[in-house]
C-alpha cells in the first residue's frame, strides 16, 4: 500500500518544550486514520504541521513526505499551492470558519475560482452540485443562506463541501464532530466516510472521543504526550490490551448503571413539580421597523422530580433544554406555568422565596473554562453559595465546609488555595459539582455538565455524581444531548423536541423500546457509536 | 504573556519612569531655581552649566522642564482617575442592569462625549478663573464616557459566563455580582486603556495650557514652555525643541507600555479577543 502522507519522526518545539517526541505516520489512499488522545497530547499540532500552521515560534524537524516533497521544507508559496488543493482541513468550530456575510453558495464556489480560475457562474454550478452532495438538499436548504441561518450540522457540513471540492488527496479533519449533538455527529461521521471512500482521499480524523472514531476509522493511532504510543487496523485495536493509553481513554467504570426500576421515596412528594411550563424569549426585529418576535422556547412541559432520583432530559442542541434549567433555578424570568417545590408553587417575581429556593436547588454549568472567576481561589469559589445561609459562618466552619465538599469530589482539600486556570477540564467540573454540594441541596440540576470532558473525566464525573445522589437521597436533573450518559445515570429520561417532552418514561422503557420517532433517531446514532465502542471496552481486560 | 509584550512593556514603563522620576526629583532639586530670573544670560544656548540653554528671562530650560513634568503628570493623572471612578462603575452597572436605566446612563455618556473638552475648560475657565483644577475637570468629564462605553462592552460578554451566573444562584444581588465578579475581570482592559488616555491628557493639558487656559505663569507646566516659546523658535530653537521633544517621549513611553500590558492580559473569557 503507497502513502499518501508519510510523517517521520516529526518533533516539534516550542520555545524549548518538546511538544512532540518523533511522530510516525502515515495516510493511505480512501482510507481513515483516526488520531486518538486526551486533550494536550499534541493531535492538532501534528495535523498543523503538516499544513505548515504552525505557531511562529514553533521548530519543527523530521520529515512529511506527500508527492516525494518534504512539507516541511517548503516555503510559504508552495504550500499554499497544496492548502486547499491537495490538502485541505475541516475544524472544529464551523462558525468561526466561515464568512458570516456571505452565502454559502458564494463560499463554496470562491475555493473553486481561487485554485482554478474558473469563472463565477461555472463555480457557483459546481458549488450546488458539491453542496448537493454532502447532503445539503436545495430544497430544504437553499444555498442562498447565510452561515447564521444554518444549524451546526449544516455549517459542518458546508465546511466539508469547501474542504473537499478540489478533490484533495490528503484531509485533515480537527475534532469535526466534537460541537454537534450526538444524532448530527454521526450523520456527519457517516457523510466524511462516504466522501472518503468515493474520491479516494486520505482522512486524519482527530478526536478525543475514542468511539466516534472507532465508528468509521479503518487504523487508529494513539497519542499520548507527544508520541504515538499505539496504532493498528481499528478491528485488531482491542488486542493491544497492555496499553495504558487506551484504557485510559475508554476510562474507568466502576459505576454500573443497571437502569432498575428506582425506590425512590414517594411518599414525601416530589422535590420538584413542574406543570405546564412555557418559556418564551423575545427575538430582535428581522427589518428595520419590524414587532420584536416572541419564540417560544419551551411549551407545555410538565414533569417531577422525587428525592433520589435521577430524571435525564435528553434532546439535541436548540431543543430548549438550557432554557428549561434557566428557568427552573429562576435565571430567566420569561415563563408561565407552575414550577412546585416541595409543593409550594414559586412566585418568580419574589427573590426572597428564590433564595430559599436555592438553598436546595443547584445547577452545574456545561463550560469548564467560563464557570469560574478566574481571579479567585478555589476556595473562595467553592464556598461562593454559603453566602445563601440565613446566618453567617465562622471563617474555619467554612474552610472546613469547603475540604469536605473537595473530597466529596475527589479533589485533595490542599488545593484549595490554587485558581481555577491550573485544573483540568475534568478537576474543573468537579470544582464546580463541590460548590453546587457545599449548601447541600436536595436537588442538582447539571445542564450538559458532561459534555466537555474526554471520556475519562466524563466517567469519572458521572461516577461521583450517582456516589452522591445516593449518599444523600439527592434528586438529579440530567440535561444532555448524548443518550449515553442518560443510560449510565437516569432512572427515567424525558425526550424533548423542539421545546416539547415527546416521549417520557423509566429509563429502560425509553432505551430498550423507544416509541417516538425523534427518541429512535437518538437511540440509532448513538448506538452506532457505541456499539464501536462497547467492542473495544469488551475486548480490553 | 509574550516575551516580545514583556519586552515592550518594561522599555515603556522605563521611559515613563525616568521622566516621572524627573518631576519627582523636581520636589527637591533642580540644576537651577526654575522660577529664577536671570536677564543677563537670557537665550543662552545649550551648555555645562545649562544644559538645554535657557529662556527670554534666563530661566534654565532643564529645570523648568523637570518642575513642568510634576504639573503636566499630576494634571493628567489626576484627570484621568477621576474618568475611570466614575465612568468605569457607570459602565458596569449599566451592564448589569440594562433596560431603562442602561439606556439613560449610556445618553447621557453620549451627550458627555458630544462636548468638546476645550469647551468645558474655557466654560470653567470663565466662571472660576484659569488654573490646573479647570483642566482637571474639563479632560476627565471628557474621558468618562471612554471609560464608561468601555467597560460596559467588556462586562456584558461576562454576565454571559458561568461564574456570574453562579453568583446569582448564590443568591447575591446584581449589584454585588456587578463589584465583586465583573469589575476586577473589567479592570485590566480599563488599566489598557487608562495608559493610553493617559497620553491623550499629557496631551490635552499641553494643549489647554498653550492656549492660557491651563496653569498660569510662572508655574511651568510642558504646554506653557512650549506657548511662551514658540515666536522664539528661529532664534533659540532648543527652547522649543525641549518641551516637544519631552512630550513626544513619555507619550511614546506610555504607549509602548500599553502595548505591552495588552499583551499581558488574559482573557477570563476563553477565545474572547483581548
Amino acid at each position: 500500500m503507497t502513502a499518501r502522507l508519510a510523517m517521520n519522526d516529526l518533533r516539534l518545539n516550542i520555545d524549548g518544550h518538546e511538544i512532540l517526541k518523533g511522530v510516525d505516520l502515515t495516510l493511505s489512499p480512501g482510507a481513515i486514520t483516526g488520531l486518538v488522545g486526551r486533550s494536550g497530547s499534541g493531535k492538532s499540532l501534528t495535523a498543523y504541521s503538516a499544513m505548515n500552521l504552525l505557531p511562529r515560534r514553533a521548530r519543527a524537524s523530521g520529515e512529511i513526505l506527500f508527492d516525494k516533497r518534504n512539507l516541511l521544507a517548503l516555503d510559504d508559496r508552495d504550500m499554499s499551492a497544496l492548502r486547499g488543493r491537495r490538502l485541505s482541513m475541516i475544524f472544529q468550530e464551523p462558525m468561526s470558519a466561515l464568512n458570516p456575510l456571505q452565502p454559502i453558495d458564494r463560499q463554496v464556489a470562491e475555493v473553486l475560482r481561487i485554485h482554478t480560475g474558473m469563472d463565477s457562474a461555472a463555480a457557483l454550478d459546481a458549488a450546488y452540485n458539491q453542496l448537493e452532495r454532502v447532503g445539503l438538499d436545495p430544497e430544504r436548504v437553499p444555498a442562498g443562506r447565510r452561515p447564521d441561518q444554518l444549524s451546526g450540522g449544516q455549517r459542518q457540513r458546508v465546511i466539508i463541501a469547501m474542504a473537499t471540492i478540489m478533490k484533495p488527496d490528503v484531509i485533515l479533519a480537527d475534532e469535526p464532530t466534537t460541537a454537534l449533538d450526538s444524532v448530527t455527529q454521526a450523520d456527519v461521521l457517516a457523510l466524511l466516510k462516504k466522501l472518503v471512500k468515493k474520491d479516494g482521499a486520505a482522512m486524519l480524523l482527530i478526536s478525543h472521543d475514542l468511539g466516534a472514531v472507532a465508528s468509521i476509522a479503518d487504523d487508529i493511532a494513539i497519542m499520548k504526550d507527544g508520541r504515538i504510543v499505539d496504532a493498528a487496523p481499528t478491528s485488531a485495536l482491542p488486542r493491544l490490551s497492555g496499553s495504558d493509553t487506551l484504557a485510559d481513554l475508554i476510562g474507568p467504570t466502576r459505576h454500573q448503571n443497571d437502569n432498575a426500576a428506582p425506590s425512590p421515596d414517594e411518599t414525601a412528594g416530589p422535590v420538584l413539580a413542574v406543570r405546564d411550563l412555557d418559556c418564551h424569549y423575545y427575538a430582535p426585529p428581522q427589518t428595520l421597523f419590524g414587532a420584536p418576535k416572541t419564540t417560544h422556547a419551551v411549551r407545555g412541559v410538565s414533569f417531577s422530580v422525587n428525592r433520589g432520583e435521577c430524571l435525564a432530559i435528553v434532546g439535541e442542541s436548540g431543543s430548549g433544554k438550557s432554557t428549561l434549567a434557566r428557568a427552573l433555578v429562576g435565571l430567566d424570568h420569561g415563563w408561565t406555568g407552575r414550577i412546585e417545590f416541595h409543593d409550594d408553587a414559586i412566585n418568580k417575581d419574589d427573590s426572597k422565596a428564590w433564595r430559599r429556593v436555592r438553598r436546595s436547588m443547584q445547577l452545574v454549568f456545561q463550560d469548564p473554562f467560563t464557570s469560574f472567576n478566574p481571579r479567585w481561589s478555589v476556595r473562595d469559589i467553592v464556598a461562593e453559595p454559603l453566602h445563601l445561609l440565613e446566618t453567617a459562618i465562622t471563617a474555619g466552619d467554612r474552610v472546613d465546609r469547603v475540604s469536605a465538599a473537595l473530597s466529596e469530589v475527589g479533589l485533595d482539600p490542599d488545593c484549595a488555595a490554587r485558581r481555577p486556570g491550573a485544573f483540568s477540564g475534568g478537576q474543573r467540573q468537579r470544582i464546580a459539582i463541590a460548590r453546587a454540594l457545599i449548601v447541600r441541596p436536595e436537588l442538582l440540576i447539571l445542564d450538559e455538565a458532561t459534555s466537555a470532558l474526554d471520556i475519562a473525566a466524563r466517567n469519572r464525573v458521572i461516577d461521583i455524581l450517582c456516589e452522591l445522589k445516593r449518599a444523600y437521597d439527592m434528586a438529579l436533573i440530567v440535561i444532555t444531548h448524548d443518550l449515553s450518559v442518560a443510560r449510565a445515570m437516569a432512572d427515567r429520561i424525558a425526550v424533548m423536541q423542539a421545546g416539547q417532552f415527546v416521549e417520557t418514561g423509566s429509563a429502560q422503557t425509553v432505551l430498550s423500546a423507544p416509541q417516538h420517532a425523534y427518541t429512535k433517531r437518538l437511540a440509532d446514532a448513538s448506538r452506532v457509536i457505541e456499539l464501536a465502542f462497547d467492542k473495544l471496552r469488551a475486548n480490553l481486560v | 504573556m509574550s516575551a516580545r509584550g514583556d519586552i515592550a512593556f518594561y522599555a515603556g514603563a522605563g521611559i515613563v519612569a525616568l521622566i516621572a522620576a524627573a518631576g519627582l526629583i523636581s520636589f527637591l532639586w533642580t540644576p537651577h531655581d526654575p522660577l529664577a530670573i536671570d536677564i543677563p544670560n537670557q537665550l543662552s544656548e545649550p551648555s555645562l552649566s545649562h544644559w538645554l540653554g535657557t529662556d527670554a528671562l534666563g530661566r534654565d530650560v532643564l529645570s523648568m522642564l523637570m518642575a513642568g513634568a510634576r504639573i503636566s503628570i499630576i494634571v493628567a493623572g489626576l484627570a484621568i482617575a477621576v474618568a475611570i471612578c466614575i465612568g468605569a462603575p457607570l459602565g458596569v452597572l449599566a451592564a448589569a442592569f440594562l433596560g431603562a436605566a442602561d439606556e439613560a446612563l449610556m445618553r447621557i455618556n453620549d451627550v458627555l462625549f458630544a462636548i468638546p473638552a476645550i469647551i468645558v475648560a474655557i466654560l470653567i475657565a470663565a466662571a472660576f478663573g484659569p488654573g490646573a483644577y479647570a483642566v482637571i475637570i474639563a479632560i476627565g468629564v471628557f474621558n468618562i464616557p471612554v471609560f464608561a462605553r468601555l467597560a460596559r462592552s467588556v462586562a456584558l460578554p461576562l454576565w454571559q459566563a458561568g461564574f456570574s451566573k453562579a453568583a446569582l444562584l448564590s443568591g447575591k444581588s446584581r449589584m454585588r455580582v456587578a463589584f465583586q465578579h465583573i469589575l476586577p475581570n473589567v479592570a485590566p482592559l480599563l488599566a489598557v486603556q487608562a495608559t493610553i488616555q493617559f497620553s491623550l491628557a499629557v496631551l490635552a493639558e499641553a494643549g489647554l495650557s498653550y492656549i492660557g487656559l491651563g496653569v498660569q505663569p510662572p508655574q511651568p507646566s510642558w504646554g506653557r514652555l512650549l506657548a511662551e516659546n514658540q515666536t522664539l523658535a528661529a532664534s533659540a530653537p532648543w527652547l522649543a525643541v525641549a518641551p516637544g521633544f519631552t512630550v513626544f517621549l513619555f507619550v511614546l513611553g506610555l504607549n509602548i507600555m500599553s502595548d505591552g500590558l495588552m499583551k499581558r492580559i488574559e482573557s477570563p473569557l476563553r477565545g474572547a479577543p483581548t
